[in-house]
């Protein structure tokens, strides 16, 4: 009876699975420090796991009502960072991103993440909102806007790319209509494929005009957004010519990093020798040639997922996939299964977080999409991320113990 | 963007919603499957398809194997002087990669040191497409230290051992030489390459992402193994001697070249085995392949009136022909006719006689009366007795390249073949066999076989192998052989050999001149002039042969160009050599008495009795404690050795004498320490260099012994 109670009131199998994946993250943290003369570095994350765990915990008794009452001004206060974080910060690598606390650094955009998503719902889940207006959409957009800026003035656009992959589904699953997903993720694909080259860009181009016409939408507004993609297409050549050369070749390596190996393509090559190199069951724990002599700088931060790829093979890098994807599937189950709206769209709102870091990371680390730099949640090292990582699923747990309030 | 005024909102209508909320959940997670889908074929491709193409690139980054060189092992004489040891050179490389920006500075101090213009270097350490320059190869190993290797990031030192022959030309194609990885090519150093070689040894180097190197984690390091040392039954001087003589005799008499060999007759053992032309195997190049040759073994000669010694023995052997029995000499021309007059074949001597025994035959070496004892011995006999005698056979020795000349059946003999066979002709030889049947003569009429390698000890000292003399067979008999030994006498007192003759020591040797054959035909004027005998004769230590090719200015007789050659090695042998001081008194037939003490008893006996000795033992132990007469001795064989098992003699109760432990192998001096209850403190490794206390001191069983131990020198040379 007492299982039964505690499993109605707790979802253990996200709980499992996010300690299996923060298991995994401790594993190859170690290994990848292990030889590194960052022996502190593990010590710090294993400190960070630790909190992370409180901060999970914590997050999953939040009541409910509480948890709404307060997404305001934990947004706005979120903003307040990272404006403050701008004036005060502390540059690391380029970015000014960081709050030092004591012998700790603090990084606000990983947390202004959540409290984004919790405006956003609390926003959307107002019973007058609707996202067929375009009021409220412009709304929406700007709580999601606003702390992109900010975070694009630091500048860090991994990070603020992560706000874009949640915005998408968020709003898709709040019911945006087709054409208003169409038109913000229309002139993304555009440019991107206009950089791959015309064929790709004319594929997207037709792709793009079919599904408007399928959206069955207001014609002149859908002739407008096609006319914008493709202004925006034809201008990526432009603005591609009219860029300096080293931030041309900073584009092309993006797109391929071969061109560069020792340069800016280095990270990328270092990291798909070192999974490549680990092939079907890998090459042993502690093993990793590539990951014990430091071919990729900092590996513990980024490219994390080089160590399971390594030292466990395709075996280990298929299994830490696998619970990523289960992570999310149940994410997304957990959104369809809440009565409230607001819970809805901060499951969907958060696990899409969690996903587009995953996908971008991964992605990068096998050279499918370009350098950015976003941790791999869970499995990455860094105090900030990691616990922004677990009170997201603290977030999970909390709402599956109150699915049923309306 | 136009938002619909009439949309409804969701929340509003849960029920129609609830089909769309489905569909939506599914797309998402199709979505997201997608994603998954996308990700792991991309794994597929790079860890599973395309792994082995990742794993050679990783590889190439991160692994570099540096070889340990193992040290070739020494060959050493039978007095354990070095013929062959090695001398340490470093190479100095560059991997231009990780030289960077230092190439400049590096170049410079190269320049410097060696003395070179600094643009030959910058040249090399420029080449960026490689990752390995050699700057210097093969210097010597001070070049280190002035150069400061270790302060340059990306120069690699690699130690390269050389092969160094301190008696430079001496035994040069019996030693051989080895090629630049030290392998053997020729010689000694070929027949035993794999004992010699060691193995080396290797660290698997891995670079890190900026190119340093260190060593793996991974792979453990592979020590090189040294190799072991080959104790030849060579003894140095007796080579040296042999060579110089050789080299005079050569030159005096216009010879194309000449060779010689000296052989315990008791053992086998070769003392010496020396050819002219000689090479320096230190510097191969200088010498083409045929002068590398030791012809001793690799090359076939009729062997001429040398061979007259197996015509006798059969007819000796047999009883067929007395000693004093007289034949027609036919004053120099015998003309052998066929049953119907024809004539078959013309025999000549050099000297015209009418009348000779069989003892003047062998002594003035005449073809026709040899020829005449042929007939009697007949075919079948001559041939088992050649044969007996080793010839047509290998030897065995453990030199490359042994052949076994050839000796015909009697059903392949023309008609001349049975008397040109009785004087050496139409018989193939090498020197070693003429040398080895001489010696069976020597030795009682029993056949050694002829062997060089002595033993093989490890690098640590423990012997793993030795070469016991080995008895081929009984030729004739020892009635035989001591005829046959007076009929040799009588060649050096009066016959062809009496230049070789020596004042108080008694000699027994034969001449030979033998007609050139080559590529099929006798080569007219041209011979092969050799002396083959052993002295002393009533107790023989050494056989000796030697034999000049084309003797071309005042004669060509054996015996008057090769004899005198004879004479001059086997007086200067005798003058440096005192085992003869100490042998004189002992039999023919002797052998030296082996080190058997801390040696278990039954094998000790085995030991002895295989050399020949007989065994007595004392005591109920079962360790050898001590032995009469001692190691080292050369006794006959037949002697009785006394073993004692019980603990030291003359030992008072709980007192012992402190053995002598110097020059041991650490593992054989604590052995014997421990035989006699003493303990052993050890410091150092290789040999005991010394010990306290003293040898022959009494101390308390349980004594402690502390041994200073020095690792074996490596070379006398290595020193800078």
């Amino acid at each position: 009876m007492m299982l039964a109670a505690i499993k109605e009131r707790f979802d253990y199998r996200t709980a499992l699975i996010a300690l299996a994946l923060v298991t995994i993250g401790v594993i190859s943290v170690y290994s990848a420090t292990y030889d590194a003369k960052a022996a502190d570095t593990f010590h710090k994350q294993l400190l960070f796991v630790f909190l992370g765990f409180i901060t999970m915990v914590g997050v999953m008794f939040i009541p409910f009502r509480l948890l709404q009452l307060i997404s305001y001004p934990a947004y706005f206060l979120s903003i307040l960072m990272l404006v403050a974080v701008l004036l005060l910060g502390r540059t690391v690598s380029g970015s000014t991103s960081w709050f030092t606390i004591g012998p700790f650094r603090m990084q606000p955009s990983e947390f202004t993440k959540i409290t984004c998503v919790l405006a956003l719902a609390t926003f959307l889940a107002r019973s007058d909102v609707s996202l067929r207006r375009f009021r409220d959409l412009a709304i929406a957009g700007g709580i999601v806007l606003l702390p992109v800026a900010l975070i694009m003035m630091q500048p860090d656009t991994g990070t603020a790319l992560i706000y874009l992959g949640m915005f998408f589904p968020v709003l898709y699953w709040a019911g945006a209509s087709q054409f208003t997903l169409l038109s913000i993720i229309g002139p993304i694909v555009a440019a991107v494929a206009a950089l791959f080259g015309t064929t790709l860009f004319l594929i997207a181009v037709v792709a793009f005009g079919v599904l408007l016409y399928l959206s069955m939408e207001h014609r002149i507004a859908a002739a407008a957004m096609f006319s914008l993609t493709v202004l925006v297409g034809i201008s990526v050549q432009f603005i591609y010519d009219g860029l300096k050369p080293y931030q041309q070749k900073r584009i092309a390596t993006f797109l391929d990093p071969n061109t560069d190996p020792l340069g800016a393509g280095y990270n990328i090559l270092q990291s798909k020798v070192a999974i490549g190199s680990g092939g079907v069951f890998g090459k042993g724990y502690l093993h990793g040639t590539q990951t014990q002599l430091n071919f990729i700088p900092e590996q513990w931060t980024d490219f994390i997922f080089c160590v399971p790829g390594e030292e466990f093979g395709f075996m280990g890098s298929v299994t830490v996939l696998a619970l990523f994807i289960a992570l999310f599937i149940r994410g997304v189950g957990l959104a369809a299964t809440v009565k409230n709206r607001y819970a809805g769209v901060v499951a969907i709102g958060v696990t899409s977080i969690l996903a587009t870091h995953t996908f971008m990371n991964i992605g990068m680390s096998l050279g499918l999409l370009p350098v950015v730099g976003v941790p791999l949640p869970f499995l990455s090292y860094g105090g900030s991320a990691l616990i922004a990582s677990m009170a997201m699923v603290g977030l999970l747990l909390n709402l599956y113990a109150n699915r049923k309030e309306y | 963007m136009i938002g619909r005024q009439n949309s409804i909102p969701v929340q509003d209508q849960p029920a129609s919603s609830f089909r769309e909320s489905r569909a939506r959940t599914l797309i998402v997670k199709v979505g997201l499957l997608l994603f998954f889908v996308v990700v792991a074929l991309r794994l597929v491709q790079i860890q599973v398809i395309d792994a082995a193409k990742y794993r050679e690139k990783a590889e190439r980054q991160y692994e570099s194997r540096v070889d340990l060189p193992a040290l070739r092992g020494k060959i050493v004489d039978r007095n354990q002087r070095q013929l062959v040891t090695n001398m340490m050179f470093v190479s100095f490389a560059a991997d231009p990669k990780i030289i960077g920006d230092r190439a400049s500075e590096l170049a410079e101090r190269f320049a410097q040191v060696f003395d070179k213009p600094k643009s030959q270097y910058l040249e090399k350490i420029n080449l960026e497409t490689r990752r390995f320059v050699y700057l210097e190869r093969r210097v010597s190993p001070q070049y280190e230290k002035r150069i400061n290797a270790a302060s340059f990031e990306g120069l690699v030192v690699k130690d390269e051992p050389r092969r160094l022959y301190p008696y430079d030309h001496v035994a040069g194609q019996l030693l051989g030489f080895t090629d630049v990885d030290n392998k053997g090519l020729s010689g000694i150093e070929l027949q035993l390459d794999t004992l010699l070689r060691g193995r080396n040894g290797y660290v698997i180097m891995q670079r890190d992402a900026i190119g340093r190197r260190r060593p793996s984690v991974d792979y453990p390091r592979i020590e090189p193994i040294n190799g072991n040392t080959a104790e030849l039954t060579i003894d140095i001087e007796y080579q040296a001697i042999a060579e110089e003589e050789l080299r005079k005799g050569v030159e005096r008499n216009k010879a194309e070249s000449g060779l010689a060999i000296m052989l315990d007759p008791a053992t086998g053992e070769v003392l010496a085995m020396a050819n002219y032309p000689s090479i320096n195997p230190g510097d191969p190049a200088s010498a083409g392949p045929a002068a590398a040759r030791n012809r001793v073994v690799t090359d076939m000669f009729e062997p001429g009136s040398t061979f007259k010694l197996v015509t006798a023995a059969a007819a000796l052997e047999r009883h067929l022909v007395q000693p004093d029995q007289k034949f027609n000499a036919e004053q120099g021309e015998y003309v052998v006719r066929l049953p119907n007059g024809k004539v078959r074949n013309k025999i000549t001597d050099t000297h015209k006689y009418n009348v000779l025994t069989f003892r003047e035959a062998i002594e003035f070496s005449s073809n026709i009366v040899m020829a005449k004892v042929s007939d009697i011995v007949g075919a079948e006999a001559l041939y088992t007795t050649a044969r007996n005698f080793g010839f047509g056979t290998e030897c065995g020795i453990e030199l490359p390249g042994e052949i076994r000349g050839e000796l015909k059946k009697p059903t392949q003999w023309s008609g001349t073949t049975l008397n040109a066979m009785a004087y050496g002709y139409e018989v193939g030889v090498t020197p070693l066999q003429i040398a080895t049947a001489y010696a069976a003569v020597a030795n009682g009429g029993v056949l050694m076989k002829p062997f060089i390698v002595r033993q093989i000890v490890s690098p640590e000292g423990e012997v793993l192998h030795v070469t016991r003399p080995e008895v081929v067979r009984r030729v004739v008999s020892q009635a035989t052989a001591h005829t046959l030994t007076q009929f040799l006498r009588g060649v050096v007192e009066r016959g062809t050999g009496t230049l070789a003759a020596m004042k108080g020591i008694p000699l027994a040797g034969k001449t030979g001149t033998a007609r050139k054959f080559a590529d099929g035909r006798y080569i007219e004027g041209s011979y092969i002039a050799s002396f083959v005998g052993f002295f002393p004769a009533d107790n023989p230590a050494v056989v000796c042969l030697v034999m000049l090719d084309n003797p071309n200015d005042h004669s060509y007789v054996g015996g008057l160009v090769s004899a005198p050659i004879f004479k001059a090695i086997a007086e200067k042998v005798y003058a440096v050599s005192p085992r003869f001081a100490r042998t004189q008194a002992v039999a023919g037939n002797a052998a030296v008495v082996p080190d058997v003490v801390t040696v278990k008893l039954d094998a000790a006996k085995e030991l002895l009795v295989a050399q020949g000795f007989e065994v007595t033992t004392e005591g109920n132990g079962t360790v050898v404690m001590h032995q009469s007469p001692a190691a080292g001795t050369k006794e006959r064989r037949g002697t009785t050795v006394t073993l004692s098992t019980a603990s030291a003699p003359a030992a008072v109760k709980g007192y012992t004498d402190v053995p002598d432990l110097r020059g041991l192998p650490i593992r054989r001096a604590v052995n014997r320490l421990s035989l006699q209850h003493l303990d052993a403190a050890v410091s150092g490794s290789g040999i005991v260099a010394s010990q306290f206390p003293a040898p022959g001191e009494l101390v308390k069983t349980g004594t402690r012994i502390a041994l200073r131990c020095e690792p074996r020198a490596l070379t006398m040379v290595t020193l800078y």
